[in-house]
């Protein structure tokens, strides 16, 4: 008893509270009788029970905001349906449309959920649009910035030499300013662990090129880019990481390489030039860098400000036209060399552009399957407001108000479901941020903004008119209809619904077969074997410092000895060092090599160089095809020696037996020694950047013969990578203990990253589509179920008349296998046409690979009958003589 | 006649209120609970939507307040309702007008007669 009352007035009390959404003069006037009116309807509720009361409570707080919404300007609202005005009409329509849809909740949740998977999906691919391809990048005025190319044509690569940079630059003026810049990386001791950091050395202006202010701090001066002083900029992320965001890190050093840099300036968050410098130093030319004989090293790029009023391509005539001329004057280096600008923007984002685009189609196809099923669901709702339609065409709405009508309840919807949609973007791009692989550039640009908002809202009313007009239309047409004929049966909407059904599951088809085309792609690439056996293999990356390993027998000392021990440890079967490891990306350097007595010529054949240890082969269980591999004979006072791999014995030695064979490489590595070195091994081809790649033709070096101080060690260990990992960092800390590990990690994942991208796109793909084909599924059980209520009399005939329930399945069925064919026939057609799209991002099939495409008919069909089936049996199941009552 | 003219259609809730005090002058509970007895539970009136319609029935003359008091010990804070001569005249007006527009429907084939007279309140109730 005493709960009850309680109870009792606890409901008096969020009643009382519930009361704010009372107008306020109805509140003045009757807020004592209302509540006295509460207390007793829910003295007598209570009496009853606690659910009574519960139930009570819900209806009358219900009861007080639809009181609200439904309330007329005037006290009584006794105008006639012909003499509104246009926004009476539309408040009208809307309050109408927000009380239908509250009455149906089960029909407007799956419209709003289907609309805001939609539109979400498609409002988070468009973020990523936005952020990677639309957005500006982060600098003043960045239409106008220009990345200098280089290059043969139809290869133009960022690569300039220095003499090359300042006779193109000093040859035009259609920059304002220029800067060029390099990519570095360097070891960064101090407080806590030692760490490998990537920077880059710019020009002393490049800040101004870029326009960018300093979040604290400066950037350099011009004194400092002639040598004035080591100073550096540290990027927000290092400055966080290495001086907890500290202001008094600004004039403070930090220690890279040994070396002590005054830091100057902390740039803002948003400069990511090269996207993953963590610091920027001044770049300071020797004279041997732009000495004549040094056009032909390119090891730096160029970035542009356009003057005002020069187009890009005024810009890029300007400089091809001095490409041109050096191109005669210096034909030894720049022979056939031509240049151009390209837009920075443009630059950064070239190779992920054609992917987002595809995304970005795929998902617009979710969203138009979403909104052919939303158009479904509401076409059978028309149908069942037949009566209401009928009542307000003989209470005088015109075709127009009805249609108005209708549309505005599309509209509604559409705005839930956009507010929806953009929360279910929201996560989704928490997904795709978490998913995405790195190549993707200017990913932490990406961000919900106006322009998204936007987008969302704009979609979200494209749809509404998209999935609104066609009911609107049938159902004025019923009105139309009901007004000059008899009966109870409306016309058929089934021919309307049927078509948006296939058109639903020619979209899905179209989705499933890019998806699986991608899947097959996927799992071809998965297969093709590396050349190497990266299982049980553990990688890191060490850079030695110049100041402190000056000499190359000081690199070899630190390579030998940390090999050795390494090797010695019980965990590890072998250990090597490489300069060029397959997918580590890291270090890589190609080389031109002479043959036998060859003249040095443009032509001379050009390879990948490897410079490894002698165990290195054994390690990654690269196969020895000929010859030996390299061992202790090979110091560095021994005869110079070098290892080919097949495809560079296939391509450049012919039929002949390279064994024996003597060759100049193009590269001094050794300023003592670089002679002709005679081939004495012939290894198995490796796949270097992607398994979708041809392998690349190698020359493998020994690296006691042409020490490099930064390289990646290769373990093949007897446990994971975690278990090695602190023995790791100890072997090498007893050599030098400032000294960082970069990247530890298993070889594995190195090759899993190269096609990262792949999944990405595949994923994603597969999952608009699963989206789509369940999208597709509802819609035909939805027509369906329509039909066999439209058709429930001619059933019962046919079972009158002797048809059995097998007979009556396999009608309906057919139905739905028509409406499968049809979608499959429109579908395939759509695939064919879209293929082309797809097709670089192919591997090992066809855009038409018929086992995709047999595939896609199979699982769609499938689907499509899947959901026939319960409709059908529904039909079974008719009770003829019921069905025959029912007219 | 053109007086009450104006006030037609009746909203659903203002024609059952309205109707709820032909017989007899009774508090807003009072309304709710003869509405809900005479459609058997069909229709539960909610306070909101009650005096929402009360204001606006009030503000109009269709009713007033009643100075009627049953007994001596009733809850001080009910309010009694009475129906006025032009309320009176409004509604017979709006069930004249109700039975003229089924008997039209009903003429011209729409539907059997029950569905449409119950849309019709709906319909008319939403206006």
């Amino acid at each position: 008893m005493i709960s009850r009352r309680r109870l009792h007035s606890c409901a008096t009390r969020v009643y009382r509270a519930a009361m704010i959404v009372v107008p306020r003069d109805i509140r003045a006037r009757y807020a004592c009788e209302m509540e006295a009116t509460f207390d007793e309807r829910s003295r007598d509720a209570a009496a009853k029970g606690v659910m009574p009361i519960a139930a009570l409570l819900r209806h009358e707080c219900v009861d007080l905001v639809r009181a609200r919404l439904t309330r007329q300007p005037q006290a009584i609202d006794f105008v006639h349906e012909q003499r509104r005005s246009p926004l009476s009409a539309l408040i009208h329509d809307i309050r109408y449309a927000c009380r239908m849809l509250y009455r149906q909740p089960a029909f407007t949740a799956t419209a709003v959920v289907t609309l805001a998977l939609g539109i979400g999906a498609t409002t988070a691919i468009f973020t990523v649009v936005n952020g990677v391809l639309l957005r500006p990048l982060p600098y003043l005025d960045p239409q106008r910035l220009v990345m200098l190319l280089q290059g043969e044509p139809g290869r133009l690569l960022p690569w300039s030499s220095p003499p090359n940079y300042y006779d193109i630059i000093e040859g035009v003026s259609v920059f304002q300013d220029t800067a060029a810049f390099t990519t570095t990386t360097a070891n960064f001791t101090g407080d806590g662990d030692p760490e490998r950091v990537e920077g880059a050395r710019v020009s002393w202006n490049y800040f101004n090129v870029l326009g960018v202010r300093m979040a604290e701090g400066r950037g350099f001066v011009e004194d400092e880019g002639r040598g004035g002083g080591d100073v550096i900029v540290l990027s927000d992320a290092l400055w966080r990481r290495r001086f907890g965001a500290r202001t008094t890190a600004i004039g403070s050093t930090a220690m890279l390489d040994g070396r002590a840099y005054t830091i100057v300036g902390i740039a803002p968050p948003a400069v990511r030039l090269p996207a993953t410098a963590e610091f920027w130093r001044p770049l300071i030319f020797q004279p041997s860098d732009v000495a004549p004989n040094a056009r032909g090293a390119v090891w730096i790029m160029a970035v542009g400000r356009l003057r005002d009023g020069v187009t890009e391509n005024q810009a890029a005539t300007a400089v091809a036209a001095v490409a041109e001329r050096l191109a005669r004057e210096y034909p030894k280096t720049n022979g056939g060399t031509i240049a151009a600008v390209t837009p920075l923007q443009e630059r950064i984002v070239r190779n992920v552009r054609p992917t987002l685009l595809l995304l970005f189609g795929a998902v617009t196809l979710v969203l138009a399957v979403a909104c052919v099923n939303v158009a479904n669901l509401l076409l059978a709702r028309a149908h069942a407001r037949h009566h209401e339609v009928a009542v307000r065409t003989a209470l005088g709405a015109s075709r127009s108000r009805i249609i108005a009508q209708f549309l505005v309840e599309s509209l509604l919807l559409a705005v839930l479901g956009g507010a929806a949609g953009c929360a279910v973007a929201y996560a989704c791009l928490q997904a795709l941020a978490a998913l995405a692989p790195a190549s993707i550039p200017r990913l932490y640009e990406i961000a919900i903004d106006g322009r998204t908002l936007a987008f969302a809202l704009l979609t979200s009313l494209a749809t509404s008119v998209l999935f609104g007009i066609a009911p609107a239309l049938s159902v004025s047409r019923v009105a139309r209809w009901l007004a000059s004929a008899r009966g109870s049966v409306g016309p058929a909407g089934a021919t309307t619904r049927r078509a948006l059904v296939a058109a639903e599951i020619a979209l899905a088809v179209v989705l499933l077969v890019g998806a699986g085309l991608l899947l097959r792609s996927y799992d071809v690439v998965q297969r093709v074997s590396p050349g190497f056996d990266p299982d049980g293999v553990t990688t890191f990356n060490l850079s030695l410092p110049e100041t402190k390993y000056a000499t190359p027998v000081d690199v070899d000392r630190f390579v030998t000895t940390l090999m050795n021990r390494l090797a010695a440890q019980p965990d590890v079967q072998s250990a090597a060092a490489a300069f060029g490891l397959p997918f580590s990306s890291g270090f890589s350097a190609h080389t031109s090599f002479r043959r036998g007595a060859e003249p040095d010529a443009a032509d001379n054949p050009r390879a990948a160089m490897r410079v490894v240890t002698p165990d290195y082969f054994r390690t990654l269980r690269i196969p020895l095809v000929a010859g030996r591999v390299f061992d202790s004979r090979d110091v560095v006072d021994s005869p110079e020696v070098v290892i080919v791999n097949r495809q560079t014995a296939r391509r450049f030695f012919g039929g002949e037996n390279p064994l024996g064979k003597q060759i100049k490489i193009g590269v001094r590595l050794v300023r003592v020694r670089s002679e002709y070195k005679t081939i004495v091994g012939v290894v198995g081809d490796v796949k270097y950047g992607g398994l979708d790649e041809d392998a690349p033709a190698e020359v493998y070096l020994p690296h006691a013969q042409h020490p490099v101080d930064s390289f990646t060690v290769a373990i093949r260990g007897r446990r994971d990578t975690a278990a090695l990992g602190p023995m790791l960092r100890r072997e090498v800390a007893s050599l030098d203990t400032q000294l960082p590990l970069e990247k530890l990690q298993p070889m594995t994942s190195l090759v899993d990253a190269s096609f990262s991208a792949r999944r990405f796109v595949m994923l994603l793909l597969v999952s608009f589509a699963g989206v789509a084909v369940v999208l597709a599924a509802v819609g035909v059980y939805g027509v369906l179920a329509f039909i066999v209520t439209q058709r429930t009399r001619e059933i019962g005939v046919r079972l009158a008349m002797g048809a059995s329930p097998r007979d009556v399945v396999r009608l309906i069925v057919r139905e739905g296998a028509a409406l499968a064919l049809a979608g499959l026939i429109a579908g395939f057609v759509g695939a064919l046409a879209a293929g082309r799209t797809l097709a670089t991002m192919l591997f090992g099939v066809t855009p038409q690979d018929p086992a995709t495409f047999a595939g896609v008919a199979i699982a769609l069909t499938a689907a499509a009958l899947a959901a026939s089936y319960v409709p059908a049996r529904r039909a079974a199941r008719v009770e003829p003589m019921e069905a025959l009552r029912v007219e | 006649m053109d007086d009450i003219r104006r006030f037609l259609p009746l909203s659903a809730p203002q024609f059952q209120i309205l109707l709820a005090l032909t017989d007899a002058d009774r508090h807003g509970y009072g309304i709710i609970q003869e509405i809900a007895e005479r459609s058997r539970g069909a229709t539960q009136l909610g306070t909101g939507t009650l005096y929402t319609a009360v204001a606006g029935l009030v503000d109009n003359g269709l009713m007033a307040d009643s100075p009627r008091r049953p007994t001596a010990d009733d809850d001080p804070r009910r309010k009694y309702y009475r129906l006025t001569a032009l309320g009176r005249r409004v509604l017979e007006a709006e069930a004249e007008r109700l039975d003229r527009l089924v008997r039209e429907a009903k003429r011209k084939g729409v539907g059997s007669v029950r569905p449409v007279a119950s849309r019709l309140s709906s319909v008319s109730r939403t206006k």
